[in-house]
């Protein structure tokens, strides 16, 4: 089986992960944070040595890491603990539905959203934005890059100008953190949301809310803080306050090794990403009846094509046929498919990553020579 | 040997606490409480008696939030 669907859940997953994960699980499933004794204390200690190595990869301090379950589940928390009625957000026009429908949601309680047209253009771009500005506008969040086509935006420049004029800024790294760099600093961002599954290789059902500083933040959801238990009222300090509930431990320590991964082979990681993708857009130009939509020069390693006029779901199918795991459809990308006007057959995505060889690029290119 | 203890709002100040200490040569160790009933659960952070001042010292330096009450442990 060849896996190019990276982009969705990266796959295989290093040893070192799944080994944290299994340990976890045979050793020590205390709950962290919660009692005194020794084994949760030890449980608490391996859950902070990855809040330090994320806050050491992202640039922060540990505490401004929030764990979540997902990139969905860190926008909905960013979303809904910063914005209040009245203010208004501009987000990009790539963005995935997990920026697009809570704020669909936050329009109901009198959240305004603007949503801006990138062009290939950075200046173009960092021009859209800056029109759609108000003196209400409280938030900018952009997808560094885009899950369907895989096009980097300027955030570091967005967020420069962001800065500038007081305002919030947020990025989606879900597509480019293990990939780029995505240090706060490097993208000018106040926050950022990252899945643990897909570049930085840890499980699913891990993720975080990153923040370069204390917001303030309404939590969005309630409950067991393992501190300040006679309050009865939610505590707003970080992380805990933010955390309620038992934490994903297993999970937390396998995307621990994950990062740890990826911070020991990310350039090799990059160059490799980079050079099955430049490989792969040169043999499927030269395959008549394929049109790309992801550009020239790689920007994280996402590839979207269509095939004749093919649904590209029947296209998938094909590929899954001969042992070629792609995504077809909308990739839960309204917005960017209706940009594509690609909204009535979808795109088929090869994604590469960690595990994926030359070999694999070739297949894919035969099959489809052969469909 | 008298030991202090620090007490602090969440078990990962108490983490980043010790971390801190223990770098700046200061022995630390973190341990549940219950002494104080205005916050029901905490967490604190053990030092000896005569590192008490520097690792206060430390602590405030580097943001962390502290009670404000300093606890003696048998």
């Amino acid at each position: 089986m060849i896996y190019l669907d990276h982009a969705a859940s990266s796959f295989p997953k290093p040893k070192q992960v799944i080994r944290a994960v299994c340990q976890n699980l045979e050793r020590n499933t205390a709950n962290p944070g919660r009692s005194g004794h020794r084994m949760s204390l030890q449980a608490a200690e391996a859950v902070y040595q990855v809040r330090q190595r994320l806050a050491d990869f992202f640039g922060t301090q540990p505490e401004l890491v929030l764990f979540c379950a997902n990139a969905t589940d860190a926008i909905n928390k960013a979303f809904k603990g910063l914005l209040n009625p009245g203010d208004h957000v501009i987000i990009s026009d790539l963005e995935h539905n997990a920026v697009l429908r809570p704020l669909n949601e936050l329009k109901k309680q009198g959240v305004d959203v603007s949503i801006v047209v990138t062009e290939p253009e950075e200046n173009r771009t960092i021009g859209n934005v800056l029109r759609l500005i108000r003196p209400q506008t409280r938030l900018v969040f952009c997808t560094h890059a885009s899950n369907v086509t895989g096009r980097v935006l300027p955030l570091y420049r967005l967020g420069k100008e962001c800065r500038a004029r007081g305002i919030l800024f947020g990025a989606d790294v879900s597509q480019s953190a293990g990939h780029l760099p995505c240090r706060l600093e490097d993208l000018s961002a106040d926050f950022l949301c990252c899945p643990g599954h897909k570049g930085l290789l840890g499980p699913q059902g891990t993720g975080c809310l990153v923040l370069i500083r204390p917001l303030e933040m309404k939590s969005l959801i309630q409950g067991g803080t393992g501190g300040d238990s006679l309050l009865e009222t939610q505590p707003e300090f970080y992380p805990e306050g933010y955390e309620s509930g038992t934490l994903n431990t297993p999970g937390i320590l396998g995307l621990g090794e994950g990062v740890r991964f990826v911070q020991m082979h990310g350039e090799q990681l990059r160059r490799q990403g980079e050079a099955l993708y430049q490989d792969a857009y040169r043999k499927l130009k030269e395959i008549r009846g394929i049109q790309l939509y992801s550009p020239e020069h790689c920007g994280v390693p996402v590839l979207s094509f269509s095939f004749r006029n093919f649904p590209s779901e029947e296209v998938t199918a094909f590929l899954d046929r001969n042992g070629i795991c792609v995504r077809g459809g909308f990739h839960c990308a309204a917005l960017t498919h209706r940009k594509l006007n690609t909204d009535r057959h979808g795109l088929v995505r090869a994604s590469f990553g960690f595990g994926n060889r030359a070999e694999d690029v070739q297949k894919l290119a035969y099959c489809l020579k052969n469909y | 040997m008298s030991i202090k203890c620090i007490l602090v709002r969440s078990v990962t100040y108490a983490q980043k606490s010790m971390d801190l200490l223990e770098r700046k040569g200061i022995t630390a160790r973190i341990s549940k409480q219950t002494a104080d009933p205005k916050y029901g659960c905490s967490w604190c952070v053990r030092v000896r008696e005569r590192d008490l001042s520097r690792a206060l010292e430390i602590l405030r330096r580097e943001n962390i939030r502290l009670t404000g009450d300093i606890y003696d442990l048998p």
